[in-house]
């Protein structure tokens, strides 16, 4: 047989391939058992010990392409925060994040909590670095009218909480600029807390703040919103994806490994002389 | 079967982009600029709400100091007049001034100190001796003033590339999970949201 036919797999068979192994799994689940990272033990322990009536910054710097890996991150914490009683300020750095944002606040709603009490939306803020630094500052300065038209200031959860020293928690949700850097360079002149949530692509890159202290955690994509599900004890999108993530996986890594045997079979075919 | 129109629309046009896989289309390229174009207007959308809220609605109730961002921003435009390009120059200076002012106030220490604190921490663990070894290395890979001829300088090197690799590793790993979990998203939208066959 000749290996380095490997090579040269025909890109629809590996399309086909990809395409039923992560299908398959979707419509049939196998099962597969949902493993809890420490990080977002971290995050779940961060949201755990606050009292009821604190508050949470969640922001939402992501755009449509990124959220079937960000917003079940957004929907976890949510949940959790919705049923420790927490109050959430909801914001977007990103300008297709606010409709993301605007399905916290139904969730919130639909459990009966009060818009404006207990769940702002304050919208899209410009500026990305410098808009964070100005919304920290100030919450109605930064964004004088929220995500429904009303003037922020007259809200009682942001007349509550103006600024970053009056929240116990800061969530930035994205997947890309701004992202933990920023956040993590414009909350260092604060003491809340802060965890982020990321696309897997990113986290490695986030990784060093939870180290050095300046992050409780990390949230990266999918596999991190599934382990989230799991803690709250609220399946919802990202559990439903986890088998698929992971024969998604098994196919790669068969594919790579396919590579791999056609490469060394050609050199060892070269050094041959064949 | 999804009995929404924008659920119809939404599957559709996804249908549009992959269709790509087989060959470039004249389908796929209207989903390619009715994408660019939606994007734009929302965008445009968004920018205007940010200035009626920001500038004209403070404006109107007497607040004269939004006068200069106003006029900031107006100078922006002077790029596309003949003889007023140099306008464009002053609110550019501001917006780089600014944002560098904003991100360096935080990075000394949010970059340095505090990364190199957690970098300092004592051997007390596997992963403390291998972040120590790790770090030696790469930085050792980078000393391009010192000749690496040396055997320590050659291993140090060697390390520094080995611990890049699996940085490497991991970072394209962590890249394939994602393009994964974004088709998971899409199939859950064609086969569940639109024609329920997930339940």
């Amino acid at each position: 047989m000749n290996l380095t036919r490997l090579g040269n797999i025909n890109p629809y068979i590996i399309y086909a391939l990809m395409f039923f192994g992560i299908l398959i799994p979707l419509i049939t689940p196998l099962g597969f058992p949902v493993v809890v990272a420490q990080m977002v033990k971290n995050v779940y322990a961060a949201v755990d010990a606050l009292q009821p009536g604190d508050t949470i910054v969640m922001s939402f710097d992501y755009s449509a392409g990124g959220s079937a890996e960000i917003f079940p991150q957004t929907r976890a914490m949510a949940i959790q925060a919705l049923k420790k009683n927490v109050k959430i300020v909801c914001i977007a750095f990103s300008d297709q994040g606010v409709p993301f944002a605007d399905q916290i606040v139904d969730i919130y709603v639909s459990a009966g909590k009060k818009y404006g009490e207990d769940i702002v939306n304050l919208g899209y803020l410009t500026g990305a670095e410098t808009g964070i630094a100005a919304f920290l500052a100030d919450f109605a300065k930064a964004v004088p009218k929220d995500a429904t038209g009303k003037e922020t200031a007259s809200l009682p959860l942001v007349k509550a909480t103006n600024n970053a020293n009056k929240v116990q928690l800061v969530g930035s949700f994205g997947t890309g600029k701004p992202g933990p850097l920023e956040w993590v360079r414009q909350l260092a002149q604060y003491k809340v807390k802060y965890a982020a949530g990321v696309t897997t692509s990113m986290a490695p890159q986030a990784y060093p703040y939870v180290q050095a202290g300046q992050c409780v955690g990390v949230l990266a994509g999918m596999v991190d919103a599934a382990g989230y599900e799991v803690l709250i004890k609220d399946p919802g999108p990202a559990t439903k994806g986890m088998d698929a993530q992971s024969m998604g996986h098994l196919v790669m890594i068969v594919l790579v490994l396919l590579g791999n045997i056609a490469y060394w079979a050609e050199r060892s075919q070269l050094k041959k002389g064949v | 079967m999804s009995t929404s129109f924008a659920v119809w629309i939404g599957a559709i046009l996804t249908i549009g982009v992959y269709t790509f896989l087989y060959k470039e289309n004249p389908f796929y390229r209207f989903v390619e600029h009715a994408f660019i174009g939606l994007g734009s207007g929302y965008a445009l959308v968004m920018g205007y709400t940010n200035i009626i809220n920001k500038a004209w609605t403070p404006l109107s109730k007497g607040r004269i100091e939004f006068l200069i961002p106003v006029a900031l921003g107006l100078m922006l435009f002077g790029r596309f007049a003949k003889g007023l390009t140099w306008t464009a120059r002053i609110p550019l200076a501001f917006v780089i001034g600014m944002g560098s002012a904003i991100a360096l106030r935080g990075s000394v220490q949010a970059e340095f100190v505090q990364q190199i604190q957690a970098a300092m921490t004592p051997i007390n663990s596997l992963d403390s001796l291998l972040i120590l070894i790790g770090t030696l290395g790469v930085l050792a890979f980078f000393l391009f003033t010192v000749k690496q001829e040396n055997v320590l300088m050659q291993s140090a090197n060697y390390v520094g590339r080995v611990t890049m690799m699996l940085c490497f590793g991991a970072i394209f790993a962590s890249g394939i999970m994602l393009r994964i979990s974004l088709f998971i998203g899409i199939l859950q939208f064609l086969f569940g949201t639109w024609i329920h066959l997930i339940k």
